[in-house]
């Protein structure tokens, strides 16, 4: 097994985030004891000379305008299931850890993905495109992984010697012991994890108790260390709070990437493609306004998802500013993968003729793309049908017919010459759309030809019904 | 395409000549084209044909004189190979028997309604650019030579055939389009003048409807043997007496 943790030692900030350069030095602090402290910062708050664990109060002393948020653990535990959805794109064995990491057993994953180095490059890649920083561990054990993210150890440990030579130098103080345990380690003059493996275990356990030995233990992979699946929920469903309220829709890309990061990985992980998806923009006052989106076949590309959902919020105009953005997956189905076929040119045609018209959907709207299909009526204006994609219909024989149609016969009083014998066109007495119609080719003087008809109703009324173009 | 004719006969009488000597014409004449079906456009095109990666503009006078016909031979052509064509803001419904009449493979004729003229040439754009059509036309009132441009580009980019029809008034505005031609009917025949036409000539031809009459019946339009019957709009005789009874409902 080889197991990759990714540590995000900035989340509660980086979550903050609402566009890639922040121009305010902002905090996350959380209640540490009697005082205040910092927790993460970003980096204009690092140039100012804040620092993690540093007392709110030296902090304003540093930078008064320091803007501060409080550290809730809630929304850090929805933020790891969401970075935890996003990393089933690339392993199916993931695990959320709290406060900050996840793990996953990248072993099964490395085929696919074109080997580590891909891999990792992948990661990174799509990190920071979500605004987050990121350190990732690799270890053949998940222990030994997260404590290298802890250290900022990102040179991967493919095998158990390169594991154990790279242990040997971490520092104790990134081993999780209680404030006990370090000073007794500290007393004792051990400094680096290697002082610790060197210790005897019988001798280990009576000095610092059992817990010291069991972690030695785990990093090693002699004691297991369980690390429970992470089971995607049957719905797709979340939600994201807006740190600033977003005035227009071109500040909703950046978060809406990150949740749609999520649904990539969820449709992945479970071979979903999506084919309905509402956008739920929440305001202070106005009720939530609604933005769904259609895809004509089934998708799994958060590439595509994103571009389309963008375009279609282009399109969108707010009532008020948005504080919080949903999305929520309404309409599932089952995708097909792209597998290395014979005929994949074909098929790789196929997606992107759907691509192409979601994109025109998104903006022109659902009903403004169809294929017209001949219907089996004779009255003109029920000869047709708007179809897309689906329905075959065999090729019948008509008489002359023209080219464009007139959403409405128009009434003319144009001088024009009959150019045919009526052809009488009867149909639909059982209805509201009775035609009785004599219909005739026509042209005008300059030479235009129309499709004619007088109606029972007013004989000598002429209508032009279409254009021979 | 005529050519000049001692050029010709050099060639002939000097074989070697053809490849040495450099014309400004030849190098747009290895363009993939589309036949039109109209042999004499054919040979007044410098690629003998619709130019794959071309934009085509085609300004009209009117509507209904025959200027949709003009493509159908090549759209028949693209969607029974099943490739894909395109639609962009058609001025009227475009009616899918007569369509059918004229073998087009309606699934591969897709439609789209747009609401203003920077749509449309926006959703040109996009489908041009995908290079998955092989043909796209559009209809447009006001365009500037710019979104032209970008067209233009397009179409070379995906390789694609793109028509826009424009209106007449348009020809005297510039525009970086490859091939443009003023279509205009005269007693009962087509005419097409090449007022642009990049690496071919200034050019006028005649398209005669029984060409293409049979794409949208065999009776449009007046045929020779045809009886026609001229009368004014409101002494139109009528047929009042309905060839089978009918139930009428109320």
């Amino acid at each position: 097994m080889l197991w990759a943790c990714l540590y995000f030692p900035q989340l509660p900030i980086d979550r903050q985030r609402s566009t890639d350069n922040a121009t305010v030095p902002t905090a996350v602090i959380h209640q540490h004891g009697s005082s205040r402290q910092i927790m993460a910062c970003n980096e204009m708050a690092a140039e100012y000379g804040i620092q993690c664990g540093m007392a709110l109060n030296s902090a304003y002393a540093i930078a008064p305008h320091l803007q501060v948020n409080d550290y809730i653990e809630d929304e850090q535990r929805a933020h790891i299931r969401q970075l935890a959805l996003w990393a089933l794109r690339y392993s199916s064995w993931v695990t959320p850890r709290m406060p900050a990491s996840i793990l996953l057993e990248v072993k099964a994953s490395l085929k696919l993905f074109g080997g580590l180095d891909s891999l990792l490059d992948l990661l990174h890649t799509e990190a920071q495109a979500q605004g987050l920083h990121m350190i990732v561990g690799i270890a053949p054990t998940s222990t030994a992984a997260a404590l290298f993210a802890y250290a900022g150890i990102e040179e991967p440990a493919r095998s158990v010697t390169a594991m154990q030579r790279i242990l040997s130098n971490i520092p104790v103080e990134y081993l999780n012991f209680d404030e006990f345990t370090q000073r007794g380690l500290r007393q004792s003059g051990v400094r680096v994890l290697q002082q610790l493996i060197d210790i005897p275990p019988a001798a280990l356990s009576r000095r610092f108790g059992h817990q010291c030995t069991d972690l030695v233990y785990k990093i090693n992979g002699t004691l297991p260390d369980p690390c429970p699946a992470f089971v995607a929920p049957d719905t797709f469903s979340q939600a994201l709070d807006l740190p600033l309220e977003a005035p227009d829709t071109n500040a909703l890309t950046f978060p809406l990437n990150r949740l749609l990061n999520a649904l990539g990985g969820y449709l992945r992980s479970g071979d979903h493609g999506v084919k309905s998806l509402d956008i739920v923009l929440y305001h202070h006052r106005q009720p939530p306004s609604l933005v769904a989106l259609r895809f004509l076949s089934a998708t799994a590309d958060h590439t595509h998802l994103l571009k389309v959902a963008k375009e279609r919020l282009a399109n969108t105009s707010l009532p008020e500013p948005v504080t919080r953005i949903k999305i929520k997956a309404t309409e599932l189905a089952d995708v097909e993968r792209d597998g290395k076929d014979l005929f994949q040119k074909s098929q790789a045609q196929a997606t992107s003729v759907q691509h192409v018209f979601d994109n025109l959907m998104a903006r022109l709207g659902k009903d403004s793309l169809y294929t017209a299909l001949p219907d089996d009526d004779h009255r003109p204006e029920k000869a047709w049908l708007a179809a897309m994609l689906e329905t075959k219909q065999p090729p019948s024989e008509w008489p002359a017919r023209p080219l464009w149609l007139l959403p409405e016969p128009k009434r003319t009083t144009e001088d024009l010459e009959l150019v045919t014998h009526p052809e009488r066109i009867e149909n639909g007495w059982w209805g509201k759309d009775d035609v009785r119609r004599d219909y005739c080719i026509a042209h005008n003087q300059q030479g235009s030809y129309y499709w004619v008809f007088r109606s029972r109703r007013e004989p000598q009324a002429l209508f032009i019904h279409g254009v021979f173009a | 395409m005529a050519h000049s004719k001692p050029l010709e006969e050099l060639f002939k009488s000097h074989p070697a000549l053809r490849q040495t000597l450099w014309r400004g014409r030849d190098q747009y004449n290895d363009h993939a084209c589309i036949p039109t079906g109209y042999p004499q456009l054919d040979k007044a095109l410098p690629s003998g044909g619709w130019g794959i990666g071309c934009l085509t503009e085609l300004l009209l006078e009117q509507h209904g004189i025959g200027e949709i016909s003009l493509l159908l031979p090549a759209l028949q052509q693209v969607t029974s190979n099943n490739q894909w064509a395109a639609f962009v803001n058609p001025p009227y419904l475009p009616y899918a028997p007569a369509l059918a009449n004229a073998g087009i493979n309606l699934e591969r004729l897709l439609i789209i309604n747009t609401n203003s003229d920077d749509d449309t040439l926006w959703a040109a754009e996009q489908l041009l650019r995908a290079g998955i059509f092989e043909s796209v036309v559009g209809w447009v009132n006001r365009t500037t030579a710019q979104k032209q441009r970008r067209l233009q580009l397009a179409a070379e980019l995906g390789k694609t055939w793109a028509t826009l029809y424009r209106p007449a008034n348009a020809q005297n505005q510039h525009s970086p389009a490859a091939l443009r031609i003023i279509v205009s009917a005269s007693s009962h025949q087509m005419t097409l003048d090449i007022i642009k036409s990049r690496g071919g000539k200034q050019h006028t031809v005649h398209i005669n409807p029984n060409q293409f009459d049979r794409s949208q019946g065999a009776e449009w339009p007046a045929m020779p043997a045809m009886s026609t019957n001229t009368v004014s709009t409101n002494k139109i005789p009528t047929n009042n007496t309905p060839t089978t009874p009918v139930i009428r409902a109320l």
